[in-house]
């Protein structure tokens, strides 16, 4: 999910004019990192060789000029009401339709996901104009291409109560654990573990320090139960990361099954059953 | 980025005569697959050994060892460990299609 899932990122800046105050490469790099709403299917991943189609590549403008606010309140220390346009937002991003863009992309023009990032700064005068290429790409490529910006598994926590808790101290078990873990029978003062909450205990062993509590509890995991956390920062929707980070494992399996087949083509087509070998 | 001139994906390095031991050279592949594959070559009882290395951080490579039993070839065993593997992910995969249809999952968007 973090290095293989692809997606749309700006990998092309070209610059016509900038004066403003911060370096065409460190906005370049800026611009790169901003997350697009783009959906990743409905294009193809553009080689280092090929030409920019309007399959593989997705165009934006950016042409803002700074200017003095000529109906500023007098006396005003605010940017904002001084000046027209002092600061370059990701909204300022215009896409340019090319080819079948237009309908392809009808639904949902293409766009930063956030209109508010704050790309650079500017004062009177000062213009920035720019043309922008969006690609697919790979997070191993370059973390602006990762779909996520966490993800993560772990694996489900399992406690086992072996030696009934003293009521008197159910209380001070229960603390031992994350919030909700530990359910105390208000009645019996029995303790027991919460099924559906397990899952929040930090595993912080917290108990095993307590002479108490020896031997009355034991901490382990559930080997075949894997909880992921998965924080989208693109156009998929968190839910549908796993999914296709599933199909990108089973591409990469069909790949090398292919290949292996037609090695094994290649093995048994040879008459005395030679294997070709690589010098290692 | 891809190198220019086209390279096997999978190689074959030089080992005994037969296929029954052989050391497999994958090309452009990372522990992603090697863990993977290495564990679903081991469910095998026929495999008396399997190993993966990546030889060296900054090639894109990874080595697989595969040792056979009663000389069978650990070119099948590796063939089927590839196809078990995609029906792992196939079920894993549709297990969850299943369960999100159910809807029943907690949904959580950030305010910014």
């Amino acid at each position: 999910m973090i290095a293989e899932v692809p997606t749309i990122a700006i990998e092309q800046v070209f610059v016509w004019n900038n004066n403003s105050v911060i370096v065409d490469e460190i906005l370049a790099h800026r611009l790169g990192l901003v997350p697009l709403n783009v959906d990743p299917t409905l294009m193809t991943m553009k080689g280092p060789e090929d030409p920019p189609t309007d399959q593989n590549t997705i165009v934006f403008h950016i042409d803002i000029t700074c200017e003095r606010n000529p109906k500023a309140p007098k006396g005003s220390t605010n940017p904002a009401e001084l000046y027209i346009n002092h600061e370059l937002l990701s909204s300022h991003l215009k896409w340019t339709p090319a080819g079948e863009q237009e309908e392809v992309f009808a639904g949902k023009p293409p766009a930063p996901t956030n209109p508010n990032i704050v790309l650079a700064k500017l004062r009177p005068g000062q213009q920035i104009n720019m043309e922008l290429h969006a690609v697919k790409g790979v997070g191993k490529d370059h973390a602006k291409f990762s779909p996520v910006a966490t993800a993560s598994y772990r694996l489900l926590p399992q406690i086992k109560i072996k030696k009934p808790i003293p009521p008197n101290l159910a209380e001070k078990f229960q603390k031992c654990f994350s919030p909700g873990v530990i359910n105390i029978d208000p009645r019996t003062r029995e303790v027991s573990v919460d099924e559906h909450n397990v899952r929040n205990d930090s595993v912080s062993r917290e108990v095993l320090r307590h002479p108490e509590f020896q031997d009355c509890v034991e901490l382990s995991r559930v080997r075949d139960y894997f909880l992921f956390n998965v924080e989208s920062e693109s156009a998929y929707p968190p839910e549908r990361l796993l999914p296709e980070a599933i199909r990108v494992m089973r591409d990469k399996l069909a790949v090398i099954r292919e290949a292996a087949e037609a090695l094994r083509e290649k093995t048994s087509s040879a008459a005395d059953g030679d294997v070709p070998m690589a010098d290692s | 980025m891809a190198a220019a001139a086209p390279v096997d994906k999978i190689k074959v390095l030089k080992s005994s005569p037969d296929l029954s031991a052989a050391t497999y050279q994958i090309h452009d592949e990372s522990h992603t697959i090697g863990n993977a594959l290495r564990w679903m070559l081991m469910k095998n009882p026929k495999v008396e050994f399997c190993g993966y290395s990546v030889p060296h951080p900054s090639e894109n490579v990874i080595n697989v060892r595969i040792q056979m039993y009663d000389n069978l070839s650990s070119l099948d065993a590796l063939i089927t460990a590839l196809a078990d593997l995609d029906k792992v992910c196939e079920s894993v995969e549709d297990a969850y299609i299943a369960s999100l249809r159910e809807d029943k999952f907690e949904r959580w968007e950030e305010r910014t």
